[in-house]
Formats: C-alpha cells, structure tokens, sequence
C-alpha cells in the first residue's frame, strides 16, 4: 500500500511540520488548524487555532511537552458542524479522548482532519521550561539524548499507545532521526488524498519501522503491567487507597485536567454534594468524627465509576496534583481492568459503543459473587 | 341494609380475576370508581396459586398497573395485593340483582360475613395463633394445614384474615386474643346496596377441574398423584414445603415427573368437549421449572394427545424444553396408575406411538387439569347496562384474557360516555399548583410512632427509640398515636400536623400497606404533599430473638432513613404534556378496521393508512359466513365513518415526536407527502399466507395451498368430476426452522374445509396428516365432529413427514400408519398443504417507530402475557397478524383491545408528571444523550429548537435507570434526588 511519505527535515524538524500545516492553509485543503504552539511569551505550546499561514512562527508540536490534554481544546472548536473544515494535530492520547468526547455528543468528527503524532511522551511543564532553556533544539536533541527521554513523565513511560489511532495522517517519527527526517502516513482516504493534494508522492512504509514499534510495545507493556502490578497493592482493600488518598485536597484539579470527563458542571460542586449542616453534624454525631470536606473517597470513586471505560491514561491527573498523589497510576490500574472487563479500548473506533449502553444478560459474571 | 354512598359516576366489575383487574385498573385510570366485587375472600383468582408464567419463568403480574397515574395506585407486587385510590374492593361478596336504567343502576349484594372487622384489625395474627381447629389449606391443594381463621391468600397484605364458618367451632378463643376487639363471631350476611353505577361489567372468569370428582387416575386416593396447580403450589416458596420440591406422601425429593394431559378436558365421557388452551404451556412450563429447582437428577416427562403449543413462540419455547432442558415429551393416553408398593412411587401404563404396552415408574404424577368456563350467568347479566366478559365463554390464557378484558374496557368507556357520564377531573392539577414553597423550608419533622401495631411490638422499647430520634440535629417532633386504622386515627394526624405546622412527615408503622388509603386521605385533603410524607415500614422488625437494645437502633435506623428522604425533596415538575386527540392506523385488515372503528366510536379522528388498493386485508380468504359477515360489516361501517379518512395506495415513511403528539409522513400513491399529527399509533399491518416448497410444492397442479383449496371449493365450478380423495398436510414449512412457529389458524381451517368437503362429497375420502392438532379451546368440538364423520387423521414427527412423489402424472403419498404400524400409500386426486402464515413485512417501519421484532419478523409486544398490544413505545400499539398468527375473529378482538389502550392515551388530554419520575436539569446538563440510549422506554427525546434533552412524561416509568447513567446528576429521578438517597443509606449505616 503506498500510503508512507518521507519529509527531510534539515536538521528542522518542527519547521517542516509548520510548513506542511501551512501548506494545508495557504492551498485551502482546510479553513482551520489547532495545533500546539509557543506563544510570545513562553516556550510552553498551548493549543492554537490557526486561520493564517502568516502567523504559524510558534507552532510546535513535536515538543515533549503538553500543559494539558487538548482533546478538549479539540472539542470546543468541533461542538457542532460549522461548515468550516478544520484540520487538529493532536497526540495518541489527545485524539483517543476526542473519540471517546466524540462519542459522548461533545463533538462532531465528521468534517475534520485528524494529523496523529507518534509521541515519544511529554515531560512536566516545569521540567520542560527549564530543560528547553538548556537545549534551544529540544526537538532534535529529545530524539537523540537518553538521559532527556528519561525526563518524561512516568505515565508517558509505560504507555503503549505511542501510535495515533484513528487518525487520517500521522507525523512518523519512530524509525527516523529527526534531524534528517520525518514520516508521513496516510491512515485513512481521507489522509491519501490529503497527501496528495499537498503533493506528496507515497510510497510503502519501511519494513524496519513496524520492527522498532514492536520492541517498543513490547518493553512499554512490561512496564505498563508492572506499574499495575505495584499499585493494585497499594488500592486494595479500601482501607490502603483511603490512605494513599489521605492528602487529597478535594480541589478536583484531576477532574478538570481529566479529558474525558466531560460534565458541564461536577456532581461534586453541585448542590447534590453541598451538605446541609444537618447531615454533617449528624455524620460527626454517629462516627465521632468527620473530615472536612468530606466525600474525599467518594468524589475519587465515583470519578472511577464515571470515566474509567474511558481513560485514555493521558497521565494529567497527576501532573496537576497539588499533594503528589499518583492519581494515574491508580485511575489506570482500576481502568485498564475495567477496560479488560468489557473488551473495551477508548478511542478505538467511534462506531465502538460505550459499555455502559449495552446490555448483554450474560455478562460480567466475574462480578456476580 | 347497609348503603354505599359516594358521589362519584362508579363503574363495577364482578370478578377480581385478572380480566376484572384489567378492566377495573382500565377503568380507574380514567378517572372513574370502580367498585371490584369478588365472591372469593381475596382477588386474584386462579392466578394468586401461580408463580412463574412463560416464557421467562417470572410472574409479571405488576405489569397490569397503571403506567400514567401511578401515583393514584400503589406502585407494588400485584400478586401481594391492589392499592388503588379509585378502587374499592369488595370481597366474599356476591351480585345478587342489577335495576335501573343503564348509566344510574342500582345494584344489590350480599356481603358474607368475614368475623373479621378491617378498620380494626391489624393484621398481627394473634388469633391464628388461638384458633384450635386445623384443617387443610385448599389454596395448596390440601398439602398444608390451615386454622379456621385464616389468611386466605397468604402473601396477599391487603386482606386481613377471614373465618372459615365450616370448620370454626365458636369457641371464642380469637375473640379473646383479639388486642383490638377485631373479631366478631356472631356476624350475619349483610345486604348492601349501591346506587349511581353507570355501568356493570361481568368477568366470570372459569372453574378448575376437580379430578376427584370422577375415579380418574388415582386422584385423592394416591397421594402423589397431584394436580398442575397444587404441583405449582409445591414449587412456591410459599407453597406447603416452603419451594422444596418434595413429594406429599414422604417428603423426598421428587426427581421422576410425569405430566398427564387433558385430564378434564377434551374428554367426550364427561362431556368436555373443549380444549383448556392453557394446560399444554402451562405442563412444559411446570417441567422446566422442575428442572430448575431440583437440578441434574430431574427427568421429566409429559404425556400428551397433542401438544398444543398454538402461541405465536410457543413452539420454540417447547423444543428448547424437549431439546436443551430434556424434557421428554410421550404422546399416548396413559391408561392407569397404580402404587408400585409402599413407598409412594406409581406406575403408569399406556401404549406408545407404536401400539407397544409400555410402562414407568415415577415419583410422582401430575395431573393437566382442565378449567371450566363459567357457562351459567347470573339473571342480571341480562339486564341493560350490564357488560358480560365474553358472550360465547372460551378458555385463554393469560395473554388472550387481557387482551379481551382489555377490549372490553373499551366498551365500557364508550358505553358511559354515551350516558353522557364524565370522569371527574384529576386532582393533580390543583395540588401541583398550591404549597410549592414549603419544599424550600428548613425540614420541620412530625413523625408519628405507631405504637399499637403487632402484639409483639410491646417489646420494643419506645422510648428508647424516641430519645435516639429527639437528639438528631434539626427540627423533629414525635408523637405517640394507638390505633391506626380508622378516620379518628387519621383526623388526630391531620390535626396535628397542621398545629405544629411542620413541612415533613413520617409515619412508622408495623403494617405500612394499610395506612396507605389513609395517607392517601391525608395528602388529598391537600394537609402535605405526598412527597413530604414518608413511611417508615417497621413490618419486618418481629424477630423476637433480638434484643431490645439492638431492636431500638434498627428501628431508629429505619425513621432516620425516612427522615432522610424527606429532606431534600424537591417539588414535581409542573411541565405539563397535551395530547393530540387523533389516531394513526396502519393496515386496513380486520385487526386495523377494528382498531380504526372503535376509536372513532369514541369521537377520535382516524387517518386509516392502507398499502394496498383495498381495505379487508385477507377477507377475501375467510370462509366462515359468521366472521365474513362481521368483517364486511365493519368494513362498511369503517368506509362510511364521518371520522375516518382512508388512505389507500399510502405508505408511512417518516415518525417522529414523543407518545401523545407523534408525527408521521405519509406517502401518497400520487407521490404527495404529508405529515399527519397523532396521539397515538395502531400497526396492524397483517400477515399473508406462507410460501414453501415442501411437500412437493409446485411440483403438480394438484398439490396446493390449503388456502387455495378452500377457495376452489367455495367456487360453483370447482368439481367438474366427484372428488374421491383429499390428503391434506398439516404444517409444510411450519413449527421448524427457520419458521419455527405455529400459524395457529390452519388446523381449522383443515377442518372446515375437511367438513365442507364430506358435505359436498360424502364419499370422499378425507386424510389429515397432522403432527398436533391445534384445536384449542372450543375449537376442539369442530375437530371431534370431523373424526364423527370420518375423516382420517394421520399423526406424524417432524422427523417421520410423509413423502409425496409423482408418478405417471398422478400424486402418491407415502406415510406411516400408526395404528397399524405399517406404510401407507394413498393416490389423493388434491394435496392440500397448510402453510401457515408469515408476517407483511414491516419495511422501514420497525425502524422508524423504533420497535422491536421477533426472529420472524412480527411486532415484538412490551410483554407477550401481560402487555400483549403494547409495543415497547408509549403510544404505540400492535394488534392482528403483526404481533402474530391469529384467527380473524381474534384479530377484531385485538383491534379493539389496542384502539382501547390507545384511548388510555387520548383520554389523558392532558399529561401531568408523577411523583416517581425523571427531570432534567437543564442547566447542567452536558447533552450527552447516554439517557436517551438507556431509557427502555423510549422516554427521551430532544426538543430541536433549543437542542434540550426532554422527558416523555407519557412513557417515563421513573425506572430511574436514566439517574443512574447521568454522570452529574443533571437527570434526578423524582423522589429519589441523590441527597435524600445518600443521606438515607448515611442513616442505614
């Protein structure tokens, strides 16, 4: 299938992206592009929507960095069908939460372009503003420098989605130094005639490519399964995860950093949680005691019971933890075991319905007991 | 003589069976009193004995309840007893005359004394406790011992208990042990009038067969020789040995079944010529269940004639028996059974398919027993204004019974509305628009103790109980009250309660189903909401071994709970719903005609939608002159209605809205589209006969369609020659897969024609291949008569079929004779094949009214027993040869059954939320649409203009599962908003 195209970089990698995004605006291929982009006032990329090719200096999205998951970002601009084609550059984990909001109602998918990133992680914000400082060329050095890569965070560490999924083309960068180049492939018919409309000759994709993918999957899933192996013992029973949850400050930072949980307005700041005095005094009467806030355990387990189907282990939950608590680790250890439960993989395909609508009288009998 | 005076228009029904809670449920909705007179000390009839129904084994009785005012009834087990505000049950109590003109009749019974008084028994069973007489409990079929003061129907919790004048030897123990002066034995049968009845309907209902009545199969005298129903009872958990499946005579577990058919019925020496209709199923269902309860070691096995699985999944239903469970299925007559020895096991003797003398020892045997239809009916039947259930009495199951008690509420609304008697207007209105603030106050709580309740209740330390509760924060006042049931309990409540001006209030009582009507009073006279009012149900704290101190806590548990609830209610939505008072029918056979004519009887404005250039669907091929002449009728009736517009040529390509304002694109053959408005939809878009091509089908000018053949023989030219010989063949392409079903109609047909034939032809001879003659209910004389005249019937397995072959021109068929057990050749100058029927297909319209199929392709009903017209959208109903095989006559029947329930939506006019029901917070809500996907009743939809995710309340049952899948609570579920939840389980634990 040809479908594969290489771009040489000359040592430039983010300006060859640019250049493509460009490319899709100036040849009107799209009316919009949201991609992340340095500011002129920090090196940090933010998500920016793009409607001239002119003012595309600060786009950046090969940086390993992400302030946030952009899903989100993604979803405003995609709410509903505007007649306008946008185009959204997104990581693995960015686009499986777009699939999964998609499913949800909060966006359309149907006239937008999907460029994937192949990721190799992103390191803390803080990390990465003072690494960046050091290394000016943070794309082409990240690709080079070990002790750098080790710097992502542990989330990014023992991912195995590093592949987009779902996307019309992905930006290849396992398999080529990016210093000299970077691969473009087209997923979808979308993608093809994308890629030919910005004049691009494909060819087959190298065989070594999916060779170094694999070994990657490989040692990723080792990790992945030894991070569940060491937390499921730090969660059960109830009385360990109540311990590692003791410093939640109930600010539900995770909540909003969390892509995936989509409600206009939390349960947990609805009145439904505002207590009267009453029921306080009368949990502090019966237990002897009662934490303030309360529903510290609740806000997290319920949280669970909501997005774990979901969670595309983005990792931001604990990034943005005020008391270090590793929010992810424990979110992904309970999802992946839900996930495993109803064979289910967020953002895998769109027409894949969320578990939770469907019913079959024989299922979950684990659970029976 | 005692005089019921209430100023209400009331409407009785005669008989609490399921046809009288149907029609008396139907009714009520309405706005109407009804008055249920049942002879019986309780209602339910035969169905109160059974537990489990088909296909899925579960009872489903509740599905009879109201689905709009359910805050009107009771929202609980249908089997334990019916709340209802508009329904006044009357029992042990007989009609005795009728007068009057119809509309303002007046009506005479004869009440049996019950000893019992109800205002003030409590239900505590003290003096069952006394009784010293102990005789057996007909309601297990004698298994168990009962005592002459008895609760008649022991799950039941609406009844209080009743003296059995037979057996009660006045001893006056029970008046003694009586706390509250309850029992009175000196009670004598009391004439009571009422008058202003707008209309009388009569639901005799049927008789079981007593097999003792004729030395039949050991019956009485062997004791593990038991009849279906007391078998039944056996695997009740509350039957005799608590749902073990162990046998009368020495209480082990029974493992070797056997089920004999027909006993009672199809038996020419007693003269039941019928078939019960219900005892087929009703033995396979018995069987399954047997395996289910007693496991691996079960072995089944029934003993038929033929089994007659006429439904339209009956079929599938028996195989899966037959094939997965490993139920055996026999068909012979057993001749006898005798005791094998001591133990208990008997044999049973009979001679199998093949003439061998066979016999088996069982466990026990079970006896099929037949009803009896009630045939004599009482003089004031007669009378005008009086509505009898079924003019010609035949025996249904539980699905054809409440489609005809179901059409006959129909009649009834039309017939009061004729005399000009209107409902009085629901209450709802004025109660949702006064008080509102009240839910916004601090919670002011009024609880009252009922500390009377159940003699053991004094061990229960109240004060306790009272300190526990006075020392929760907020404001709670308690109030010790004796007495619970009669109106000066409830006036010192009423009084209090304004007095004190609080804003919630909790009731805790030992027997919270009695107190029901009261509260009901309480919040009527517009004193509380009903969503400010709780009970705390303490019915299930009498376990004397616990101590008091852990008695006190439960209990206070329990009133914390209810406090709880009551804390955060919010008022009902006031959204309000209209309905458009027109209806949509798709079809134009005799089930749409049906349907279409009795709605507009009732003042509705019919569009008839018709794919085809003519209305009748397949009258052309109905030949009994009865049925014809009714459906020509109709017919005529239909096409001169100022009400009805006839669509011919149309088809309906688009649907969209909510129950009570749907809309629906029609296209016209001209190629016109039009958009049609309706409350409320009919499909009965019919079926046609089957195609097969089996039997040799097409293979020979002579070998047709049964339908064929009956219509050459209704035309003047059919015989140029005398017939000699006609074969027909039962079941070609049918009850196997892939059309694994019965077609319910064409064995009768067979018949007729078989008869029509030996009229016309008395020499001819006349083979029937038949693998179960579907001959049920009366049905079965026509099948008796043509064995009188000697027409041939040949049974035959699905894997034994005749074969038919051609040779030199001519048509041989080759079979096996049973009785001789030789092959059989017969040279037949016609073959006829019954090939059943099969669905018109739906097309697009399963999909655009989003409603389910079966595997063939049929309507699927919301429930095959219980809801057999309903689909699972509100507002769209099913009725004839869509939902299933069915002859034309029931087809009519079941028109007028869904034009009925389709009322049931018009007459709403205007739709007011229940208590129990979902809203949608719209300013949180993120429009997702997950409540749309989970709602099982279609009761979500989103208005277009402002994209709002919006609640059918029509449809909306408050299931709630809406609440549970909204991830921030921007769905709550009436009553249950998710504080008063927490906080209840907070209180629990």
């Amino acid at each position: 299938m040809s479908n594969y195209t290489t771009l040489k970089t000359n040592a430039d990698p983010t300006n060859t992206v640019r250049s493509l995004l460009q490319k899709m605006l100036s040849r009107d291929l799209v009316d919009s592009v949201m991609v992340a982009a340095k500011t002129p006032y920090s090196a940090l990329p933010m998500p920016t929507l793009f409607s001239d090719p002119a003012k595309m200096d600060g786009v950046d999205p090969l940086a390993p960095v992400a302030p946030f998951n952009a899903a989100r970002q993604a979803a405003a601009v995609l709410k509903h069908q505007t007649g306008k084609r946008v185009a959204v550059v997104l990581r693995p984990c960015e686009m499986r939460a777009l699939v999964e909001l998609a499913k949800l109602n909060q966006c359309r998918l149907d006239d937008v372009v999907k460029v994937g990133i192949e990721c190799m992680g992103r390191m803390e914000n803080a990390v990465y503003l003072e690494q960046t400082k050091r290394h000016p060329g943070m794309v082409v050095t990240f690709d080079q420098d070990e002790q750098l890569q080790s710097l992502v965070c542990p989330t990014c560490r023992s991912c195995e989605h590093f592949q987009p999924k779902g996307a019309d083309v992905v930006l290849c960068i396992i398999g080529n130094p990016v210093s000299e180049s970077i691969g473009l492939c087209a997923e979808t018919e979308m993608g093809v005639t994308l890629l030919e409309q910005l004049g691009q000759d494909c060819g087959p994709e190298p065989d070594q490519r999916q060779q170094l993918v694999d070994q990657l999957l490989l040692e990723r899933r080792e990790q992945r399964k030894r991070l569940f192996q060491e937390t499921s013992l730090k969660i059960k029973p109830i009385e360990k995860l109540q311990h590692l949850l003791a410093n939640c400050l109930n600010c539900y930072n995770c909540r909003v950093a969390c892509p995936v949980c989509y409600c206009k307005e939390c349960v947990f700041v609805t009145d439904v949680f505002a207590h009267e005095p009453e029921v306080l005094l009368r949990r502090a009467q019966k237990r002897g005691m009662v934490k303030l806030p309360a529903d510290t355990t609740m806000f997290h387990l319920t949280r669970l019971a909501h997005m774990s189907h979901a969670c595309v282990e983005c990792g931001h939950c604990s990034s943005v933890c005020p008391s270090d608590i590793p929010v992810a680790d424990i979110f992904r250890t309970v999802s992946a075991e839900v996930q495993e439960l109803y064979a289910y993989e967020p953002g895998r395909d769109i027409s894949e319905p969320i578990p939770v609508l469907i019913f079959e009288e024989r299922e979950a009998k684990e659970t029976k007991n | 003589m005692k005089t019921i005076n209430d100023k209400r228009p009331a409407i009785m029904v005669i008989g609490a069976g399921i046809s009288g809670i149907r029609i008396a449920l139907d009714l009520a909705e309405t706005g109407y009193h009804i008055y249920l007179i049942e002879k019986a000390a309780a209602i339910g009839g035969i169905l109160s004995q059974l537990d489990h129904q088909f296909p899925n084994n579960h009872c489903g009785m509740c599905r009879l309840l109201p689905m709009f005012d359910r805050d009107s009834g009771a929202q609980l087990c249908l089997r334990k007893g019916l709340l209802h505000e508009n329904i006044t049950i009357l029992t042990s109590t007989e009609v005795e005359s009728v007068s009057g003109n119809p509309g303002q009749l007046s009506v005479t019974m004869i009440q049996s004394p019950q000893g019992v008084d109800p205002e003030r028994c409590v239900v505590c069973g003290e003096c069952e406790a006394v009784c010293p007489v102990s005789v057996s409990d007909t309601f297990n079929g004698g298994l168990s011992q009962r005592k002459a003061i008895y609760l008649p129907i022991p799950h039941q919790f609406s009844t209080t208990r009743t003296i059995d004048w037979q057996t009660c030897t006045r001893c006056q123990a029970c008046v003694n042990a009586c706390p509250h002066g309850a029992i009175d034995l000196e009670n004598e049968p009391e004439t009571v009038s009422v008058d202003e009845i707008a209309c009388v309907v009569l639901a005799p209902g049927s008789r079981l067969y007593d097999p003792g009545m004729v030395d039949q199969y050991g019956f009485g005298v062997l004791p593990n020789v038991v009849t279906a129903t007391t078998f039944e009872r056996i695997l009740s958990s509350s039957g005799p040995f608590g749902g073990n499946p162990i046998r009368p005579s020495d209480k082990t577990v029974i493992k070797k079944i056997a089920w004999i058919q027909c006993v009672g019925s199809r038996n020419l020496m007693i003269g039941a010529d019928y078939c019960s209709s219900a005892c087929c199923m009703f033995a396979v269902k018995e069987a399954v269940l047997a395996h289910e309860k007693i496991g691996n070691e079960a072995e089944t096995t029934i003993f038929y004639m033929d089994m007659r699985t006429y439904g339209r999944d009956f079929q599938r239903y028996r195989d899966q028996a037959e094939h997965d469970i490993g139920v055996r299925f026999v068909r012979c007559r057993v001749h006898s059974i005798e005791p094998v020895d001591e133990s208990g096991n008997l044999r049973l003797s009979y001679v199998d398919a093949e003439g061998n003398y066979m016999d088996g020892i069982f466990d026990m045997v079970v006896l099929s027993t037949g009803r009896q239809p009630d045939q004599k009916f009482p003089d004031f039947a007669h009378h005008d204004g009086v509505i009898v259930l079924d003019s010609t009495p035949d025996l249904k199951d539980i699905s054809e019974s409440i489609i005809n008690a179901t059409a006959v509420s129909g009649r009834v609304m039309q017939m009061v509305q004729l005399s000009g008697i209107e409902p009085p207007p629901s209450g709802h209105a004025k109660k949702i628009s006064s008080l509102g603030e009240i839910f916004g106050e601090r919670p002011r709580v009024r609880i009252v103790l009922d500390n009377t309740s159940k003699v053991k209740s004094n061990r229960i330390p109240w004060e306790r109980i009272e300190s526990d509760l006075q020392n929760l924060p907020g404001e709670v006042t308690i109030t010790r009250i004796e007495n619970v049931r009669d109106t000066s309990y409830w006036e010192a409540v009423q009084a209090l309660l304004l007095e004190d001006h609080v804003n919630r209030f909790v009731l805790a009582t030992h027997h919270p189903h009695a107190c029901q009507k009261g509260i009901w009073g309480l919040t009527g006279s517009n004193t509380l909401f009903p969503s400010l009012v709780e009970i705390a149900g303490l019915d299930r704290f009498t376990n004397d071994k616990t101590d008091p101190e852990s008695l006190a806590k439960a209990i206070s548990h329990e009133i914390e709970m209810a406090i709880n609830r009551l804390r955060s209610r919010v008022p009902q939505d006031k959204g309000l719903q209209s309905v458009i008072a027109g209806g949509l029918v798709i079809g134009g056979g005799p089930a749409g005609l049906a349907a279409a004519y009795a709605l507009a009887q009732n003042d509705v404005e019919v569009v008839l939608v018709e794919k085809s250039d003519t209305l009748g669907g397949n009258l052309p091929s109905i030949f009994t002159s009865e049925i014809k002449h009714r459906v020509e009728t109709l017919l005529s009736n239909v096409e001169n209605h100022p009400r009805i517009s006839i669509h011919k040529n149309a088809e309906i390509i688009g649907h969209s809205g909510h129950a009570g304002a749907y809309a629906s694109l029609m296209r016209l053959n001209s190629g016109e589209e039009r958009w049609l408005k309706h409350g409320i939809a009919i499909l009965a878009t019919g079926g046609h006969a089957g195609e097969t091509k089996a039997y040799g089908m097409g293979m020979h000018q002579r070998i047709v369609t049964q339908f064929d053949l009956e219509k050459r023989v209704h035309t003047a030219d059919f015989a140029s020659k005398p017939i000699t010989s006609v074969a027909m063949i039962q079941c070609a392409g049918c009850r196997e897969e892939p059309n694994n079903y019965c077609s319910r109609i064409c064995c009768l047909k067979s018949l007729n024609l078989a008869l029509a034939l030996k009229e016309s032809y008395p020499e001819a001879e006349i083979y029937v291949f038949y693998r179960d003659m579907m001959t049920y209910g009366q049905s079965e004389a026509i099948y008796t008569e043509a064995r009188k005249k000697e027409i041939v019937f040949i049974p035959f397995d699905y894997d034994q079929k005749p074969a038919i072959r051609i040779e030199a021109g001519e048509v041989v068929i080759e079979g096996h004779d049973p009785i001789l057990g030789t092959p059989m050749r017969l040279m037949p100058d016609w073959v006829s094949l019954a090939v059943g029927v099969r669905p018109n297909p739906l097309g697009t319209l399963a999909r655009i009214f989003k409603i389910d199929t079966t595997q063939d392709g049929f309507v699927k009903e919301a429930d095959s027993k219980w809801r057999p017209v309903d689909t699972g959208r509100e507002g769209i109903f099913v009725a004839g040869m869509a939902r299933g095989p069915l002859r034309a006559d029931e087809a009519l029947r079941e028109g007028e059954a869904a034009a009925s329930r389709a009322q049931r939506v018009l007459n709403k006019k205007i739709v007011y939320p229940q208590r129990i029901a979902a809203r949608v917070r719209q300013a949180i809500c993120s429009k997702c649409e997950l409540c749309i996907d989970t709602c099982p009743y279609h009761a979500r939809y989103i208005e277009h203009e402002q994209g709002r995710i919006m609640v059918d309340q029509l449809a909306c049952q408050g299931c709630g599962a809406c609440a549970a899948i909204c991830p921030n609570s921007a769905t709550v579920l009436g009553d249950f908003e998710d504080n008063g939840v927490m906080d209840a389980i907070e209180a629990a634990l």
